[in-house]
């Protein structure tokens, strides 16, 4: 009875049957074959398992409904890709607000501190103007007073009244 | 359209089977695969720039693995549902008679079936070899075990495939 093969010879006589032996290979399992009939079955049976393999349908994807999942996908992606770039804008905008808000009210504080505002200083502005017009009118109305009514008139015509009898005493 | 646009079509086109095809052997569920393809593109995308363009068949596969190995974890610890098998599609007319078009698409099933039951350390290193064209050098990378450890997964999972087909019969047959 003849001993089981060796996994070296196994393992050649497949490589023969795949057509992945080298030249030498093949004349060494061809030798082996001519004392061991069971290695010439081997091969053959390895042979046709080649054959069928190589005959097999193989799995293919259904080309154009794949291709439009992934085309949809990498968009899908990219969209996302995006979206931390708007998030981080929407966020840089929202602390800019938020830093404007906490540092605004601050200085309006400061500005708030003047105890009028500014159309309150402008009337009261107004206001002190027109006192000092009403005071610059009394005063010159006041001037002329002197000037024409009492110097003029009321001093004026006494003096020379008195002149005049000065004269007249002096003349007689 | 711009240059990350361009490249990052050109490699949406050429991996998106790949990846699907991956994550439905890893995970034996369409819409979960669907899912997992369109999360591994969406990080290609977002990590567009980061990683080597050549090597970018590589990391593509390891994150579809990453991803894949994640789903699965979430998926035992949320529940215990059962995912059943999904009818392979329908193979286009052929000239062969209605009886052996039947034939081979049992047998067809059946390989997928037999390919999805295999140990999941067998599988992924099938799948990438067998399917997808990795060499062992660039599983270890993906996996992250030795290139030994590969080739030993690779020549498993094809013995356990072969042992598996020899007992396949046709429904009509048996």
């Amino acid at each position: 009875m003849k001993s089981n093969l060796s996994d070296r010879v196994i393992d050649k006589a497949i490589r023969v049957a795949y057509g992945e032996a080298h030249f030498w290979e093949r004349m060494q399992v061809a030798r082996w074959a001519k004392d061991d009939t069971r290695i010439l079955l081997l091969i053959e049976e390895h042979r046709q398992v080649a054959e069928m393999i190589r005959a097999m349908d193989r799995y293919k994807l259904e080309d154009d409904a794949f291709r439009n999942r992934i085309l949809h996908s990498i968009e899908k992606e990219n969209a996302n890709k995006k979206r931390p770039f708007l998030i981080a804008s929407g966020l840089a905008g929202f602390a800019t607000i938020v830093v404007l808000a906490l540092l605004l009210p601050s200085k309006i504080k400061v500005e708030e501190t003047h105890p009028y505002s500014r159309l309150e200083i402008e009337a009261a502005t107004d206001q002190v103007m027109q006192a000092l017009n009403l005071v610059s009118y009394a005063v010159n109305d006041t001037r002329d007073l002197v000037q024409n009514d009492i110097v003029e008139q009321r001093i004026g015509s006494t003096l020379q009244k008195s002149s005049q009898s000065i004269n007249e005493h002096l003349l007689n | 359209m711009s240059l990350k646009h361009s490249l990052f079509h050109a490699l949406a086109i050429k991996h998106q089977d790949e990846i699907y095809e991956y994550a439905r052997y890893l995970l034996r569920n369409a819409s979960d695969a669907e899912d997992v393809a369109q999360e591994v593109l969406l990080r290609a995308w977002s990590k567009m720039g980061t990683f080597n363009i050549l090597s970018a068949r590589s990391w593509i596969k390891r994150t579809t693995h990453n991803a894949c190995i994640d789903l699965i974890r979430k998926r035992e610890a949320t529940t215990n549902k059962e995912y059943p098998l999904e009818s392979i599609e329908q193979k286009p007319e052929s000239a062969d008679g209605p009886e052996k078009q039947a034939e081979t698409q049992e047998l067809q099933a059946y390989l997928h079936e037999v390919i999805e039951q295999l140990p999941d350390n067998l599988r992924n290193v099938f799948v990438l070899h067998e399917l997808q064209g990795h060499n062992h050098r660039q599983i270890s990378k993906i996996l992250q075990i030795p290139v030994n450890t590969s080739k030993t997964h690779l020549m498993r999972a094809r013995q356990q495939l072969r042992s598996q087909l020899k007992a396949f019969e046709p429904a009509h047959e048996k």
